[in-house]
């Protein structure tokens, strides 16, 4: 949001049209309003507020905030229908032009307590087409633009501003950066996906299409296939948690071996860390030869007794001359067939003889059977010579598989030694070392842990997912139409989860990212040597680097009003400045949010103390895309003066001459800019105010 | 004095974008600038329509 011009018309003290370009160059972004104290610089501010939000806005220190109509065009109006206040404000968002006009008629201020307006408000798309926006949507495109909650971000008297840095209001800090970094949009769209209105209207269509219990079954592949990709992504962050560990554990121990007391030691802890993992790595290659032996031929070796039982059994049936066959039976059987034996005799069926030869058939055999007698005369074989070497290959690795642990055994003894030793070291650094170590250690044992844990679960969680989406493709009810439904249903849950993961990942990157700019704007502000940090809940702290017993540590600073008013401030160009880069960002909000804030302060040097002073006039307006600075003669003169004059950024500059027929005691009646002498008051029977601009 | 510090960094979120299936990706985009669009309205009926549209073209 850049503001460009504001045309305040009988808004409070401002009568009749009082118009403002504002400075919005990249260079030239300051626009200063001078106004001594009681002359206007708030009702400045408000009627902005008043402009974008309504009588909500309106901040809590105006007097009589249900009385925006002048109070000289209140007490002469004829008809009030056709007196009115408005606010006219044009503005550029992201690639858009608003023109927003709020208004109130005097019949309306009266009927409502100041409370009901109506708000106009133009949009200007890039395609050069306007769209003219109703009263309720205009507000809530405001309140897209800027959320009212956050509007103090923006506009704020920097004398009231110091609350921010307070603990408690950390939850106020986490929404200023989801609203103004854009998070809310990914929020509302994960909330939309989520709406029954998506998700009932596929499962509407399924239904016409499926049973009841398919509908059931449909729901659960859901459930199960979102839970699954809960268990890849534990996964993924177990193994990124590994690699980060190892690299830890990699720098523990360099720092060991940089150790005089503990160098030799430490190498010697490589060497034998690998030669662990060497053989940790033969172990299990061992032990899968082991186990493919085992569960090939492991049965031989019960086999033996079978084996020998099977052989006097051939062995003899061989004696008896019963195998191999001698006759086929299809030889017999040609015989029967053609009625006559080799013999001569005539084989007519019924007869003696035919009965005899018949006979023979339950006595011959038939190829297959002497196949079968030739295949376990082999299979005998072979088990008889495989029992011989499947004992040789098992006594082998068994031997081999010994050895391994053995020498594993030995190396770990040795690494406890190494340990012992090192523990028994009188060196400090050693001992803080090794218990790191050691914790790491445990630590790269309970992620082996559950990586194990996760990859078994991931496994038995797809198995049940396939045979759920097998049962439910078989389901013959499941009309076609019903089917693509389904897969409809599951292309919204993968989207809803795509957006949850991204909209966490941007929300730790962006508070890690603003916690650099606080701490680097902060670092640009202050000569003391403090550190302003936003922790992981959001809570701006203010430290020190003070000399502890374990070396240099950081302790909180007790703060007073003039320290928590140059954090809130801090924090909020922080914010800001973050969110005119975020713009440049290639996230999938690039182009849909647009990250330009421009900062409207009223007496942001108010109570800062003289060596913050200089350095926020010096820095902070650079750091917003637009400022509009509102300040007395007595904050501005001087080193404000001075700073703002040299960063040559004022591109706009007004001054507010209040008519009234007093004023007070200390406000001045002239102040003299750039050399020039301009009247700031004058003797007048009507109280209002007119902004000037200053050449 | 302008700020010239560098942008900070967004390489995980898209990262995390860029492992999801091509069709998640464009339809995340689209719905994304349509929530863009229409992020004002109170009244939510267009953008379950158009979600609607979206996912029944991205499984036509």
């Amino acid at each position: 949001m850049i503001l460009k011009k504001l045309v305040f018309n009988n808004f409070r003290q401002y009568l009749g049209r009082q118009e403002i370009i504002l400075a919005s160059g990249k260079n030239k972004n300051v626009t200063l309003v001078h106004g001594e104290n009681g002359f206007g610089k708030t009702c400045f501010l408000n009627a902005l507020l008043w402009g974008f939000y309504g009588s909500d806005g309106l901040t809590n220190d105006l007097p009589k905030p249900e009385n925006i109509i002048p109070d000289s065009v209140r007490e002469n109006a004829d008809d009030p229908n056709d007196e009115m206040a408005s606010v006219e404000i044009i503005f550029k968002h992201g690639d858009r032009d608003y023109t927003l006009v709020r208004s109130i008629t005097l019949a309306q201020e009266r009927a409502t307590k100041g409370e009901g307006t109506t708000l106009e408000l133009s949009v200007l798309q890039p395609d050069g087409q306007t769209i003219d926006v109703n009263d309720k949507d205009a507000q809530k495109m405001i309140n897209s633009i800027l959320p009212s909650d956050l509007r103090e971000l923006v506009f704020f008297n920097g004398e009231r501003i110091d609350h921010l840095a307070m603990e408690e209001n950390a939850p106020q800090i986490r929404d200023a950066v989801r609203g103004l970094l854009g998070l809310k949009l990914i929020e509302q769209a994960i909330a939309d996906l989520k709406s029954q209105n998506v998700r009932g209207a596929i499962l509407g269509q399924i239904k016409t299409g499926a049973d009841e219990d398919t509908i059931l079954l449909i729901e659960e592949e859901a459930k199960r296939r979102k839970a699954l990709q809960g268990k890849e992504a534990d996964l993924d962050t177990c193994k990124k948690n590994q690699l980060a560990l190892a690299e830890k554990l990699s720098a523990i121990s360099a720092k060991l071996e940089a150790n005089k007391e503990a160098r030799q030691l430490q190498q010697r802890r490589v060497v034998l860390k690998a030669e662990l993992a060497e053989q940790q790595t033969e172990l299990q290659a061992i032990e899968k030869q082991l186990s493919e032996l085992i569960s090939h031929d492991a049965y031989t070796l019960f086999c033996s007794d079978l084996v020998k039982s099977g052989k006097a059994i051939t062995q003899q049936l061989r004696a008896e001359g019963r195998i191999p066959a001698r006759v086929m039976n299809d030889f017999i059987q040609d015989l029967l067939n053609a009625g006559e034996c080799i013999c001569g005799t005539c084989l007519t069926e019924g007869t003696e003889a035919w009965k005899k030869v018949e006979q023979q058939l339950t006595k011959a055999g038939d190829p297959e059977f002497n196949r079968a007698v030739g295949d376990l005369d082999k299979a005998i074989g072979a088990i008889e010579s495989s029992i011989d070497r499947t004992l040789t290959s098992l006594a082998r690795l068994v031997g081999e598989r010994g050895k391994i642990v053995e020498r594993i055994e030995s190396v770990r003894e040795e690494l406890e030694e190494i340990k012992a030793l090192l523990e028994s070291k009188d060196d400090e650094e050693v001992h803080k070392l090794e218990d790191q170590r050691e914790k790491e250690e445990l630590r790269k044992r309970e992620l082996l842990i559950e990586q194990g844990a996760l990859t078994q679960s991931i496994a038995q969680h797809e198995t049940s997912l396939n045979q759920l989406t097998n049962i439910i493709k078989e389901k013959k009810g499941l009309a076609e139409q019903a089917d693509k439904a389904r897969r409809r249903l599951l292309r919204l849950d993968e989207t809803v989860s795509l957006l949850e993961e991204i909209l966490q990942v941007e929300s730790d990157e962006l508070r890690e990212a603003l916690g650099y700019e606080v701490e680097r704007i902060f670092g640009l502000v202050t000569l003391q040597d403090y550190t302003l940090q936003l922790t992981e809940d959001f809570a701006l702290r203010l430290t020190k680097k003070v000399m502890g017993k374990d070396g240099i540590v950081d302790v909180d600073v007790a703060h007073g009003q003039g320290h928590r008013q140059v954090m809130s401030l801090v924090f909020i160009a922080s914010l800001v400045a973050l969110a005119q880069k975020r713009n440049n960002i290639p996230t999938i909000l690039k182009d849909l949010h647009g990250g330009d804030y421009p900062l409207v302060m009223d007496s942001p040097f108010g109570q800062l103390g003289d060596e913050f002073r200089t350095a926020i006039a010096r820095h902070v307006p650079a750091m917003a895309p637009q400022s509009i600075v509102m300040v007395s003669s007595s904050q501005y003169k001087g080193d404000v003066e001075r700073e703002l004059g040299e960063s040559n950024r004022v591109g706009r500059r007004y001054i507010l001459r209040y008519h009234a027929p007093s004023k007070r005691e200390d406000a001045r009646e002239s102040i003299t800019l750039a050399g020039k002498r301009l009247t700031i008051y004058k003797k007048d029977a009507t109280e209002h105010t007119e902004i000037l601009e200053v050449e | 004095m302008p700020d010239e510090t560098p942008a900070p960094p967004a390489a995980k979120s898209m990262a995390v974008f860029k492992t999801a299936p091509q069709e998640v990706q464009n339809l995340v985009k689209r719905i994304m600038a349509k929530e863009r669009m229409e992020q004002h309205k109170k009244n939510r009926t267009d953008i379950y329509k158009t979600i609607l549209q979206f996912v029944w073209e991205s499984v036509p």
